[in-house]
């Protein structure tokens, strides 16, 4: 990791000062550390959240954290419930950035193809019976463009990925 | 990234800022390149001796450190060459493309005296064969993990149809692994089986038919094999392009690089040197590369020897049938010596990984937590690429630093070239990370030139793939496979669909 000298207190990884383990066992074949005028570092390292040197343990939380940021970018400004555009849907969906109601909501005219019950916007470990998801991995939203308004960005194919993760993983423990 | 690397200009980076199509804020912020210390790559004391599943999230881009992703490389690679009881790898029980998917013609179940487990002698690209100094072809394997067997369920991808019929925009989610593995015959009880993982497998037996070399993977030879080198591909929550490492047998420690001269399937110029712009090829460069055999090497070739194929029909002509050997062999050494096109020093985080990889094995076995059979810590990853700006992984895609790189436009094709030639995956504007010039010497072997494919993405992108696994506008008279597609980034779809349509 390249450190910024400052981060190295704020987060970066720091590596064991074991002089036992820099002595190594020389005489054995499978390695002889402190060759190279490399650290040993045997701890595993924090994941970075951010570059402000935020870390976590919790794989869950950067995906969480993302997922919040690709849904508030391509969703919120029709479906967040604080803009002009909120209200939209139907039933009325403005609370795409509300993850315990988005657990509990369910579509008003679709059906889940396993239980025939009508959709649930959000099923934690099944992105692909989540109305969320599928509406936009299909591409059905954000809306397509009409001529004349504002072009709606639409998620890449890597921000998929990410929601599909939460939505597999990460959900059943979201807040 | 490397500690030596330079600096895009700020000219480059305000260009890219300003630019209106530009999908990048201007940060301000300080990078890292001030007060740089060394980069510090960490293993983890719980891969060993039992390797737990890797955490799986979206790591940061540049300029934050690439090692979770060569971390995540050596983890997958532990726990798909873990081994069992037996001390055969775990990977030996992985599903491969006989377990994966419905074949029209129904075969034994595979590493059995009915059907081989290993084969497909002929690489990707030019469909070349590789023959160790031994006269004996090198053998290979595609094995993939539970998570990539989920996902040909879940979407019932299982036939030739379903395969081609698939939704472009379909895309493999974080937690699959492939694996392409690269085994030597060796006799039974070889002694170099110490520092190996090996195993007995089943290989097809070969012959000559019609001049050509052919494979009967439903006449198998049980044979003793050990691997020489394994790709370990893996997707990460955001990266569905796949992170693609590789890793490569070392005959002892330290080897923290290919310079400490350890790397034993193939040398490096000993100049330490990449191909000059001017020779790519290295066809002007009478250099000998070593003095010294190496498993994939004769000792003596020059550059401009080495890395060639040989034509099908001369390696007929020197095949062997009751030995199943050849009279002529093949010499391949590693090109671009740190598997980056802009220079030969390697990536900190790959060289501190593996010592800190050593230290651990070390430390396992002076402990006595390292169970005999345990070869893994024989290996090294030489390297990893994926893509630093995954944003632009889309349908029909050539993922390439090259003229259909969306930065072409943005700042213009000289000054495009002109940073990526100096800085490689560095540069602000590469949408790739890590080693643009990554090979297997024991898999890429002959086409690790820059006008080749000199890297992973080279071949696996989401174009439309031919029947010799390569994308069709690298081999435009060659009969397609499939058309675009996301899932074609990886081959383990179109080599079904090419084993299942073979004349």
């Amino acid at each position: 990791m390249v450190c910024l000298a400052a981060s190295v207190a704020a987060g970066c990884y720091q590596p064991v000062d074991d002089g036992a383990i820099k002595g190594g066992v020389g005489s054995a074949p499978l390695g002889s550390a402190g060759s190279g005028g490399h650290s040993v570092a045997l701890e595993t390292p924090p994941i970075e959240i951010d570059e402000q040197g935020n870390t976590t343990s919790d794989a869950c939380v950067p995906t969480r954290t993302q997922s919040a940021d690709i849904l508030s970018t391509y969703c919120a400004h029709c479906h967040g419930g604080g803009d002009a555009g909120a209200h939209q849907g139907q039933p009325p969906f403005d609370f795409v950035l509300d993850t315990p109601r988005l657990k509990t909501a369910v579509s008003a005219t679709v059906k889940d193809p396993v239980t025939m019950a009508p959709v649930r916007f959000f099923l934690p470990g099944a992105p692909l019976r989540s109305r969320l998801y599928v509406r936009v991995a299909s591409g059905e939203m954000p809306p397509p463009d009409i001529v004349g308004l504002p072009s709606h960005p639409r998620p890449t194919i890597s921000d998929l990925s990410v929601l599909y993760e939460w939505i597999e993983h990460c959900a059943s423990s979201s807040p | 990234m490397t500690s030596h690397r330079s600096i895009p200009s700020l000219s480059l980076v305000i260009a890219l800022a300003a630019s209106c199509t530009d999908p990048f804020t201007f940060d301000n912020k300080p990078t890292r390149s001030a007060g740089e210390a060394e980069e510090i790559c960490a293993a983890s004391a719980e891969w060993l001796p039992v390797t737990p599943a890797i955490n799986l999230y979206k790591p940061l881009a540049h300029p934050a450190s690439e090692c979770p992703f060569y971390r995540g490389g050596w983890q997958n690679f532990l726990i798909a060459t873990q081994p069992d009881a037996q001390g055969r790898p775990a990977l030996q029980g992985y599903a491969t493309v006989d377990d994966l998917f419905t074949s029209a013609a129904p075969h034994a179940h595979r590493d059995t005296a009915m059907r081989a487990w290993l084969g497909d002698i002929k690489q990707a690209g030019g469909r070349q064969i590789l023959i160790d100094t031994s006269g004996h072809a090198i053998y290979y394997g595609i094995h993939v993990n539970q998570g990539y067997v989920d996902f040909i369920n879940a979407h019932n991808l299982k036939t030739v149809d379903a395969v081609k019929n698939a939704d472009p925009n379909l895309f493999f989610p974080a937690g699959v692994v492939e694996f392409k593995s690269a085994w030597q015959e060796v006799p039974d009880g070889d002694p170099s089986l110490g520092q190996y993982i090996s195993t007995k497998a089943w290989v097809p037996h070969l012959r000559v038919v019609g001049g050509q070399i052919v494979e009967d993977k439903n006449a198998p030879r049980l044979v003793t094999v050990r691997l020489l080198a394994l790709h370990v591909v893996f997707t990460l929550p955001g990266h569905p392009e796949f992170i693609w490492s590789t890793f490569e047998h070392s005959d002892g420690a330290p080897d923290l690089t290919a310079a400490d001269g350890h790397r034993n399937v193939a040398p490096v110029h000993p100049g330490d040197v990449n191909p000059l712009l001017t020779d790519p090829n290295n066809q002007n460069d009478t250099t000998v590369i070593s003095q010294k055999d190496h498993i994939l090497f004769r000792a003596g070739t020059t550059a401009q020897a080495g890395n060639r194929a040989i034509a099908e029909s001369e390696l007929a002509a020197a095949f062997d049938e009751a030995t199943q050997t050849f009279s002529r062999q093949t010499s391949i050494y590693r090109m671009f010596p740190a598997s980056k096109s802009n220079t030969t020093d390697p990536d900190d985080a790959i060289t501190s990984l593996n010592f800190n990889v050593e230290t651990l094995f070390t430390q396992a076995q002076a402990g006595g937590h390292l169970d005999p059979s345990d070869k893994r810590g024989h290996y090294r990853l030489v390297g990893a690429v994926w893509m630093d700006k995954p944003i632009y992984f889309g349908h029909n895609s050539p993922i390439q630093n090259d003229l259909s790189s969306p930065f072409v436009a943005s700042v213009g094709r000289a000054k495009f070239e002109q940073d990526i030639r100096e800085n490689g995956s560095d540069s602000a504007l590469s949408i790739l990370a890590g080693e643009d010039r990554l090979s297997s010497t024991a898999m890429e072997s002959f086409t690790q030139a820059p006008d080749a494919f000199p890297n992973c993405f080279s071949c696996h992108n989401t174009q439309a793939i031919t029947a010799k696994g390569v994308p069709v506008d690298r081999d435009s008279q060659g009969a397609v496979l499939l058309s675009p597609k996301l899932l074609n980034i990886s081959h383990v779809l179109s080599q079904f669909v090419l084993e299942e349509t073979a004349p």
